[in-house]
């Protein structure tokens, strides 16, 4: 399943500044990462990526390291992958905050993304990147501003490639569905993932912060139980 | 019985404290002999009320002007009259105006305007009564005559002056006045109003505006947007860049505040909350009283007033959390990076 669109119109903007901006500043950074630093890129995670044994320790870079850690990526794919996920389900979400809320927004689910990934893997010394614990945190968001909003999805039944429009929480429940058996998993110790699962669920919950993000009007929609 | 036999048995039963029997033989006189002085005179000590104890002192008089000591008597209780009058219409105001405020915070203007000038016909100089047209009435001339009248009452309230001089400023900027009916929630006359001004408009550009916010708050009629007061806007917005502020603290102090506590990354938080406050101030439309108190002006802040909060709210936000970036890369310069694990 793959969400490549939503299909929604915007309300408030024409454009969604910020996340394209961020697309680009995470692609820009990835260009830097696989060319400027290639196989020595241990020193560099260290330093710019959030390992949680350093930063319980308060050794590194701390709150930077912590940011810098989302615009970092390990691969094309997976840059790719969020970098899609950060246009479906941002472009709206930034709609109903304004460009520079949605900023703050997205940094504020990035980190409590890692702050749950460091409280329970607080004894790991893997650095942990990407910007999916933010791009959670706007799910998260999406899915309680547009609840019957519809994303262009592809899927493939067998073979056969599919791109209907599914409901947003159908979306959204089964990105979080997938990450809810490995994160236990984690949790009991009796596997190890490469990709950051805790994170994810903590992004995904800090979506709450939302409300204290969304313009006037958008919030006395919200209220109003009228489309945001 | 005669009417001198029972003004002499009246008598004798006043003196014998029998108070009612001797009203009544009293009355008897007065109706088949009015003008008997002396019935009158005894009868005016008699009458429970203060109007029938007039009446009789009256009657007196009008048979006997020369009676000065009634006349003096008569003058003594007019006044006592004239001064239970004043406090009865003193309590019925107060009456009135109580349950006009309790239908004004009922939203029930109509019916509280209407109470108001009732209390207001009962006691004209009632300061809390004009005060109260003041503050409710949808009429913005009458806003105004109301609040000057309770000024010219009572011209060392500094609260009515301020507000009066808002209410003139509003007159003058009738646009404002729209905006901040609508900030009040009172879709209808802000309307009202803007349907007035384009009307009213010979610039096509103004009148794209006022059309344009026409649309919009029909819109939010028509989709019935519940109204949100402008101050819970500000205060939510206030909480904002002080939640990411924090978080980034938090992670700066390894997330335990207490056994790695750095206190200028506390002290940033205060003017985190006052940035974030300024810039919500900035965006949300409201009379707040930082317009009046720091930049002197009336109504919902001026364009140029708007960008010095906004301005000044970026500075305070951006300033704590460079020195958060500096405090990082400090850290960052001193730091020994451990080996790759196996």
């Amino acid at each position: 399943m793959l969400p490549l669109n939503d299909t929604e119109p915007s309300r408030y903007s024409f454009f969604p500044v910020m996340t394209v901006l961020l697309i680009i500043i995470n692609c820009f950074v990835f260009y830097i990462e696989t060319v400027m630093i290639g196989e020595d890129y241990w020193p560099f995670f260290m330093k710019y990526a959030t390992t949680p044994r350093l930063i319980l320790s308060v050794q590194g870079g701390g709150a930077l390291s912590n940011v810098t850690a989302m615009f970092l990526h390990g691969g094309l794919f997976h840059l790719l992958g969020n970098m899609l996920a950060l246009w479906v389900f941002g472009r709206r979400v930034e709609d109903a905050c304004g460009s520079w809320r949605f900023l703050a927004f997205y940094l504020l689910a990035g980190t409590w993304a890692h702050v749950l990934f460091i409280l329970v893997q607080s004894d790991s010394r893997i650095p942990g990147i990407g910007a999916s614990g933010a791009i959670f945190g706007l799910m998260g968001a999406y899915l309680l501003l547009y609840p019957a909003g519809r994303i262009r999805t592809l899927v493939f039944v067998s073979i056969i490639p599919l791109w209907p429009r599914i409901r947003a929480i159908w979306v959204v429940l089964y990105f979080v569905g997938v990450q809810i058996i490995p994160a236990i998993q984690i949790l009991l110790k009796e596997a190890d993932y490469s990709v950051n699962h805790w994170a994810h669920l903590g992004g995904f919950f800090s979506a709450v912060f939302i409300f204290l993000f969304l313009r006037p009007e958008a919030f006395a929609r919200y209220l109003s139980d009228t489309a945001v | 019985m005669s009417s001198t036999e029972a003004l002499q048995k009246a008598i004798l039963a006043v003196r014998a404290g029998r108070k009612v029997e001797a009203r009544d033989l009293l009355i008897m006189v007065v109706e088949n002999d009015p003008r008997n002085e002396m019935a009158w005179m005894w009868l005016s000590g008699l009458v429970d009320s203060l109007e029938d104890q007039i009446i009789a002192c009256e009657n007196v008089l009008t048979i006997n002007p020369a009676n000065e000591k009634v006349r003096v008597y008569l003058m003594e209780l007019q006044k006592k009259h004239q001064s239970s009058l004043a406090r009865k219409n003193v309590e019925d105001a107060a009456a009135l105006l109580d349950q006009a405020k309790i239908h004004a915070e009922r939203n029930n203007v109509d019916l509280a305007l209407r109470l108001v000038e009732q209390a207001l016909e009962k006691r004209e100089n009632y300061e809390e009564a004009w005060l109260l047209i003041g503050r409710i009435s949808p009429d913005l001339d009458r806003q105004i005559a109301a609040l000057e009248k309770a000024s010219t009452l009572n011209p060392s309230n500094p609260e009515t002056a301020s507000t009066l001089e808002q209410l003139r400023y509003l007159k003058i900027n009738p646009m404002s006045a729209a905006a901040r009916l609508e900030q009040l929630g009172k879709f209808e006359e802000a309307l009202k109003v803007y349907n007035e001004l384009a009307a009213k408009t010979k610039n096509s550009k103004e009148f794209d505006h006022i059309y344009k916010q026409i649309i919009r708050i029909e819109g939010l009629q028509k989709e019935n947007i519940r109204y949100v007061a402008p101050t819970s806007a500000i205060v939510r917005l206030t909480f904002a860049w002080p939640s990411l502020y924090l978080s980034l603290a938090l992670m700066q102090m390894g997330l335990n505040p207490i056994a790695h506590s750095v206190f200028y990354l506390w002290l940033g938080l205060p003017l985190v909350i006052a940035g974030s406050f300024l810039l919500s101030l900035a965006e949300v439309r409201s009379n707040h009283i930082v317009w009046q108190k720091l930049f002197y002006e009336q109504g919902d802040g001026s364009d140029f007033a708007r960008f010095v909060a906004s301005a000044t709210g970026w500075f305070l936000i951006i300033i704590p959390h460079v020195l958060l970036v500096l405090d990082s890369l400090n850290r960052l310069q001193n730091f020994k990076i451990p080996p790759m694990p196996l």
